[in-house]
């Protein structure tokens, strides 16, 4: 009687179980020992294939063979896999609970398949945008960096074409005025002078812009990644600068072999290694290029003896078109050496300072820090707009 | 009883291309909407090792996760991890690194690559193949849009998964 009540008592609970299976809200799947699929019931698991290893179909179970049969005779263990999306060759499941338990009443591993809940289209929609808006974000974020930076590139621009530009071309406008005047004067002579003295101003406002454009494109060229050996690299630019006789040039430490941005290290030791000869004021003295190899970075020191940069100019020399007048200094250099090495070192993460003692003492050393992490360089590279 | 597939996990942060790589491996098409995985995605894909079929199930997991995708059920048996990075953003690059070294913590000795991928949105070289192979991992250049290394990244897995479990 008690028995025939307690049927009568489940019977609505069976219909509703049966129910939620036949609208594939959920499915059972029969496991034996052997993890092969005894039996299933539900359409949600219609895709199981029954007599065939439970992992042919549930593919998340795979590589889980051990942590399933450690569920035998335990019947409050559960293996849950939660939220997966299993694709076949020609469909795909909806989004799905796995949860794998042991039925100690019929001597089988039971894997209980249900619906995922979160798997209504507004919460996938909600989830795809907080995800574009998250990824929105970190381009933006990116972008205002590289924003900044072009800003202050074209500020720079701007000062150099109004302050380094504008007198060479004032001085042109001049010397025209003067032409002018002496050809209307008949001094034909000195007419052809001016004219002269034109076309060097011309020539020279020319090789400016050229440098200018070396100095905008410095932080942009270069972005191959080479296996170098730097030794080698250092002693080709050591050997095909021109100098006197008397100047010697030492490579000293240990220059290694790496993987780095080999045209961009040309420029910057060719310009340090160029400026030290062309600004000694003798035929005769020593340039020390010199390495250290530490964990994150080269350090790598340019060192002469020639007159040296007194500390009020220390900084200026880093600026575009900005060179020393000092006695014996090169007057054919553009200014631009320095300002271009800086620019090229701070695009990749690198530096550089300078270290003189004049005119108490003799000498200068350049000590660029040069990455050897390669993220770190791309990281402080970005797009000018000055590049063209 | 099949042989056994080895388990594969694609991880990475959030719309690297994880999900436009398997779908370019195992079913060859590439989709152009933006489709966030939640959870996870398990497809079986049959790689090659030395001519010898490697079967695979491969784990595209919810970039989402984070760090507690190493906490879960899902990295259980896994044999190998494929990280993968956008070219296009540094952020999803720098944080490969510290992704293979949490999955190395979790599973000692397991086989671990990096897809450097959408490298058909970028034109300039590679900047970051030094400091990713730094700790010895495969690397690979990946478009999912274009198939370049898609299937190559997964067969030298597949081989690196047979050294070590032969």
């Amino acid at each position: 009687m008690t028995a025939a009540l307690s049927r009568m008592r489940d019977a609505p609970l069976v219909s509703a179980s049966r129910l939620l299976a036949e609208r594939g809200f959920y499915g059972i799947i029969w496991v034996n020992s052997d993890l092969a699929v005894s039996a299933r019931y539900g359409d949600l698991v219609g895709f199981v294939d029954v007599g065939a290893p439970l992992t042919d179909s549930l593919l998340p179970f795979a590589g889980m063979e051990q942590d399933l049969l450690t569920l035998v005779n335990k019947p409050h263990s559960v293996l849950d896999v939660p939220s997966v999306t299993i694709f076949t060759k020609h469909d795909r499941t909806p989004r799905l609970n796995l949860a794998a338990v042991w039925s100690q009443s019929e001597q089988s591993i039971l894997v209980l398949v249900s619906r995922a809940v979160l798997s209504s289209d507004l919460e996938v929609e909600l989830n795809r945008q907080i995800r574009a808006r998250l990824i929105a974000e970190a381009d933006v974020v990116a972008k205002s960096v590289e924003l900044q930076r072009a800003n202050g590139d074209l500020q720079q621009f701007a000062s150099i074409i109004s302050h380094d530009l504008k007198a060479p071309m004032r001085e042109l406008r001049f010397l025209a005025d003067d032409a002018d005047t002496l050809l209307a004067a008949g001094d034909i002579d000195q007419a052809r002078q001016t004219l002269l003295a034109m076309r060097q101003q011309s020539r020279r406002m020319s090789d400016m812009m050229s440098s200018l454009l070396g100095y905008v494109t410095a932080a942009q060229r270069s972005e191959a990644l080479e296996d170098i050996d730097t030794a080698a690299l250092v002693t080709t630019i050591v050997e095909s600068l021109p100098r006197p006789a008397g100047m010697t040039i030492n490579i000293d430490g240990r220059w290694p072999k790496m993987t780095t941005l080999a045209a961009l290290l040309d420029l910057v030791l060719r310009n340090l290694i160029d400026n030290a000869i062309s600004h000694h004021d003798k035929d005769t003295g020593i340039i020390s290029v010199a390495v250290v190899e530490e964990e994150e970075a080269l350090e790598i020191s340019v060192t002469d003896d020639g007159p040296g940069i007194p500390p009020e100019h220390q900084t200026a020399i880093f600026l575009p078109f900005r060179t020393l007048a000092a006695a014996g200094a090169n007057a054919s250099s553009s200014g631009m050496g320095l300002a271009i090495v800086e620019r090229a070192l701070s695009s990749i993460g690198g530096s550089i300072n300078v270290a003189s003692d004049a005119p108490k003492t003799r000498g200068t050393s350049f000590r660029v820090r040069w990455p050897k992490t390669i993220s770190a360089m791309l990281k402080n590279r970005s797009t000018s707009p000055l590049a063209g | 009883m099949s042989a056994p597939a080895y388990k594969v996990m694609l991880l990475g942060q959030i719309g690297v291309g994880k999900s436009s790589i398997v779908q370019r491996l195992v079913f060859d098409r590439f989709e152009t909407s933006y489709k966030p995985t939640i959870g996870v995605d398990v497809y079986r894909y049959e790689a090659e090792a030395d001519d010898r079929p490697v079967p695979m199930i491969v784990w595209d997991s919810d970039g989402n996760l984070g760090d507690a995708m190493f906490r879960h059920v899902y990295l259980k048996e896994a044999s190998a991890a494929l990280i993968v990075g956008d070219i296009t953003r540094q952020d999803t690059i720098d944080s490969m690194p510290a992704i293979a070294a949490a999955f190395r913590t979790r599973l000692p000795g397991r086989s671990v690559s990096f897809l450097v991928n959408k490298t058909d949105l970028w034109d300039g070289q590679a900047l970051f193949d030094a400091e990713l192979a730094r700790d010895g991992e495969l690397i690979f250049r990946t478009s999912a849009l274009t198939g370049d290394n898609v299937k190559r990244a997964f067969a030298e897995t597949a081989k690196a998964i047979v050294r070590r479990t032969a």
